[in-house]
């Protein structure tokens, strides 16, 4: 008797809940971005060699800079009111280098124990960890990037775990917390891993996974658990329970890609596995938005034109492990062939600061299996690509009236191993100046210990 | 450097004749030739006509010449040289020449995929056998990575053993990376020691017991070397008698010694050694280098480095800096580039490309890959440089040779043209035909 009052008492709860109004969903941004682009006066570079990311070269045009935009490009601009010209002669424009892998600040110098933040591998997985939570703004990696052209980069978690986090996008400025490097407006990215790291450190272990079998069936039963958790929530805001979910960091990351706002980076080498990956993001509805060293990618690479899908690779690493064994140094030039999104990227604290030389190798390289690639073209790999894999293209990573006047002054063709980044600007701002030790940030780190000084 | 190691490292260069490919000799006029006793009579001839050559050597650098390779050797280097009969001419104009790349530590042959231990026989964790470790007869010239780094411009390297336990690592041997299996060229001919932050992890955990240790032994040697039965000597340090006496040529024949340190002052503990005992050294990493400059050259040791890896990852190595090579040269100190990999060994060439960048002239360095190696492991009067006598290792490339849109379009070794493809061209070429066929199908 009791019992059948209880359950009238909740089908009415039930009943009752189903006729009440939909709830607005909370909008929370926790670790919000500080940034902000600080005021400059409006200036105009002329005589410049543009190679403007939009996959257009000019050989000599000028770029109207003001309120921390480029408003212009062209041969005969407006100057009214312009009084700063900086005739830029012989040096070549890009816009500012953007590298989607990076582990700076999460994987800084010094490379000890005490700073290894970059892979949470105590469960398979960690969708619940912030790569942005581990950023030591401090990591001299940072500046020394700089110097090399580059003005945003996503630092990803490590590849340890099937889903091993969240990713960031930073701006790369000299800055006191991670949230004055973070960029406005940008998408969170998960990085997922596939093959051979995830099986190995959880074999290890003794526990799932311990072969590819394991690892698929645990992504599964990760995106099971997120749809659930989904629906949980819409169900909640639409008013058809009164039960509120519990708050689960882990899931709600995982459902926030299921809803299209948290971007997947991959990180895949086999073609056969990337198809799979494919299947499984179609099994579960959500998009990827690259797979990273995807050293493979040359074999499918209609596939994933098809898919719309970008490859971010290396110009030539291979061999390091059996699933980077078939590594050829033309993949970049075949993917690019093929109409699909290619990237350079790097992975590296070294080879973030020549992602122009990989760029250069990756072009030649095509160019002597007769795959016509211009500069124009290439230089998208390392700018505008890479933006439109972490969701910022809108805003950076060409040269184009209305965008952040994020971009390099080279001394000359930025494909030559003989050219260096002179000065580097992010939101029309000098943050680097090859000539200026005033623009040649030092971190804490670095003071005392460097060079003697 | 002593002459009698050289002497002893000149036993093991081949100079075998060897047929040059694809050439077609005509029968009838190498019978005509040698009727007249021609002292060039049976010899194949190549003449590789109007490139840029860096010949690295007294020749410096011509804008426009001519190579006319021997058999194994190169005849001649020139402007405007005639063909001899039979001869195979190859346009190389707009071409650049230069010595064959040697990058100086490799595990070339030792290492397929490095993540797959059994394909990997450089990494040595028993401490008992380190300094006579020989690897020489199992570096396996069929590795694809042998192609790979030959068709990218390498034509010769050091390959070297690691040992996770000991100070000493055990015996490096150049080899040339021709597509036969007489790949070696000077056996066991340099051993390797390290010092700095690895060496004080194998021995207590202080630089101190490591320097204690390595002072003990180099005692130990002098001491054997002087010993009226060596095969009755009591080591007082750590390396037992077999180790000790694969170490000796070190101290009695010059042989190479090759220190890995990096922080300043351990430069200088090793620069000591150095002089206590006359050592060929050559210290590797040597990351702070630029901070002693002037006593590694007063030593008259050389370095090798990798300026490209600039990042101070190491407490030992705060003083990391792209630009070093520039300073290092300044103080006269011998350089050559390493970059530590095998998989893409030659990228050498970039990282000499970017010092070039950061004001190392053209010329030095392109010498640290090429001239200076041979110079260091005693085989410059054969390798490291174009002039008539030489053996002909060199390689055609496309454009400037430190330039990152660069590629090798010819390689030779021994005066052999070799094959540009391995199992990279392969792969690429299967993926490129699109013959409506299904990749495994395709060759």
């Amino acid at each position: 008797m009791i019992k059948s009052i209880a359950l009238l008492a909740t089908l009415i709860l039930i009943v009752g809940c189903g006729q009440s109004a939909p709830r607005k969903p909370e909008v929370k941004e926790p670790f919000k971005s500080t940034y902000q682009a600080g005021a400059h006066k409006p200036y105009v570079i002329t005589n410049v060699h543009l190679l403007d990311g939009a996959g257009n070269e000019y050989e000599s045009v000028s770029v109207l800079v003001s309120d921390n935009k480029i408003q212009a490009v062209g041969e005969m601009l407006s100057m009214e009111g312009v009084e700063t010209i900086i005739n830029a002669e012989g040096q070549w424009l890009t816009p500012g280098l953007i590298d989607n892998h990076s582990h700076l600040g999460v994987y800084p110098s010094p490379s000890i124990d005490s700073t290894s933040d970059g892979n949470e591998m105590t469960s398979p997985d960690t969708a619940n960890v912030w790569a942005e939570h581990a950023v030591w703004p401090q990591d001299p990696g940072f500046n020394l990037a700089r110097a090399g052209g580059v003005t945003a980069m996503q630092i990803l978690p490590g590849s340890g775990n099937l889903i091993g986090g969240r990713g960031v996008s930073l701006k790369n400025v000299p800055a006191m917390t991670m949230m004055e490097m973070k960029f406005p407006g940008a998408p969170h990215s998960l990085k997922m891993a596939c093959g051979e790291n995830p099986k190995r450190v959880y074999g290890r272990k003794g526990i799932i996974p311990s072969t590819r079998m394991g690892n698929m069936a645990m992504y599964r039963k990760s995106w099971i658990e997120a749809t659930e958790y989904l629906e949980a929530w819409e169900n909640y805001y639409a008013g058809k329970t009164d039960d509120k979910p519990g708050r689960d960091l882990r899931l709600e990351t995982l459902s926030e890609v299921l809803k299209g706002n948290i971007r997947i980076h991959n990180h895949c080498y086999r073609a056969d596995e990337m198809l799979q990956m494919i299947a499984l993001s179609k099994e579960f509805g959500y998009q990827i938005a690259s797979f990273h060293h995807a050293v493979e990618s040359y074999k499918i690479a209609d596939a994933l034109a098809q898919e719309d899908i970008c490859s971010s690779m290396w110009s030539d690493w291979w061999g390091f492990k059996l699933e980077a064994y078939d590594g050829i140094k033309e993949n970049i030039a075949i993917v690019e062939k093929a109409g699909a999104c290619s990237i350079v990227h790097s992975d590296s604290s070294v080879g973030i600061q020549h992602l122009n030389q990989d760029a250069a190798k990756a072009m030649a390289s095509g160019r002597k299996a007769g795959i016509e690639i211009s500069p124009a073209v290439a230089i998208q790999w390392i700018t505008l690509n890479p933006a439109k894999s972490m969701g910022i293209d809108h805003l950076t990573g060409s040269i184009e009236a209305g965008k952040a006047a994020d971009f390099v002054l080279w001394d000359g063709n930025p494909f030559s191993v003989y050219s260096k980044a002179q000065q580097v600007f992010i939101d029309g701002n000098k943050v680097y100046d090859r000539n200026d030790s005033a623009f040649q940030a030092k971190s804490d780190y670095e003071l005392g210990l460097r060079n003697g000084e | 450097m002593k002459n009698s190691y050289r002497d002893m490292l000149k036993i093991w260069v081949l100079c075998l004749f060897t047929a040059i490919t694809g050439s077609v000799i005509n029968a009838q006029a190498n019978t005509t030739i040698q009727t007249l006793t021609d002292p060039m009579a049976g010899k194949s001839f190549i003449l590789l006509k109007g490139a840029k050559i860096h010949t690295m050597g007294q020749l410096g650098t011509i804008e426009s010449g001519d190579i006319l390779i021997a058999n194994d050797k190169v005849q001649a280097i020139g402007t405007g040289l005639d063909a001899p009969e039979g001869a195979e001419i190859i346009d190389v104009s707009g071409k650049e020449i230069t010595p064959g790349l040697i990058n100086v530590s490799t595990a070339l042959g030792l290492v397929e995929i490095g993540a797959v231990k059994s394909t990997v026989d450089s990494r040595n964790t028993e401490k008992a056998y380190s300094a006579s470790l020989s690897i020489a007869d199992v570096i396996n010239a069929e590795s694809s990575l042998w192609s790979h780094n030959r068709s990218n411009g390498l034509t010769h390297a050091i390959v070297k053993p690691s040992n996770t336990k000991s100070l000493f690592h055990g015996q490096g041997t150049l080899i040339q990376l021709t597509d036969s299996l007489d790949h070696i060229v000077a056996r066991d001919s340099v051993v390797y020691m390290s010092y700095g932050d690895s060496a004080a992890e194998k021995s207590g955990g202080t630089r101190a017991l490591a320097l204690m240790k390595i002072r003990a032994i180099f005692a130990d040697l002098n001491d054997l070397a002087n010993a009226e039965d060596r095969d009755k000597f009591k080591p007082k340090g750590e390396l037992k008698l077999r180790e000790l006496k694969a170490l000796l040529p070190v101290l009695t024949e010059s042989k190479p010694l090759v220190v890995s340190a990096h922080r300043a002052n351990d430069i200088l503990a090793m620069l000591e050694l150095a002089n206590q005992y006359s050592l060929t050294m050559i210290v590797s990493g040597a990351e702070e280098a630029w901070k002693v400059r002037e006593q590694i050259a007063a030593a008259k040791v050389a370095l090798i480095v990798n300026p490209y890896s600039n990042v101070p990852t190491k407490f030992e190595t705060l003083g990391n800096r792209i630009d070093q090579m520039t300073l290092l040269q300044e103080a006269g100190i011998p350089l050559m580039i390493s970059n530590n990999t095998s998989h893409n060994a030659y990228v050498i060439r970039q990282i000499a490309g970017n010092a070039v960048a950061y004001g190392l002239s053209h010329a030095d360095a392109l010498a640290s890959i090429t001239k200076v190696p041979a110079q260091w492991f005693g085989m410059d009067d054969q390798y490291g440089s174009l002039e008539s006598g030489m053996v002909a290792n060199m390689v055609v490339w496309d454009g400037d040779p430190l330039e990152v849109t660069t590629s090798a379009e010819q390689v030779f070794i021994n005066g052999q043209q070799q094959p540009m493809t391995s199992r990279q061209t392969q792969l690429r070429d299967r993926y490129l035909a699109n013959d409506g066929r299904r990749s495994a199908y395709r060759h």
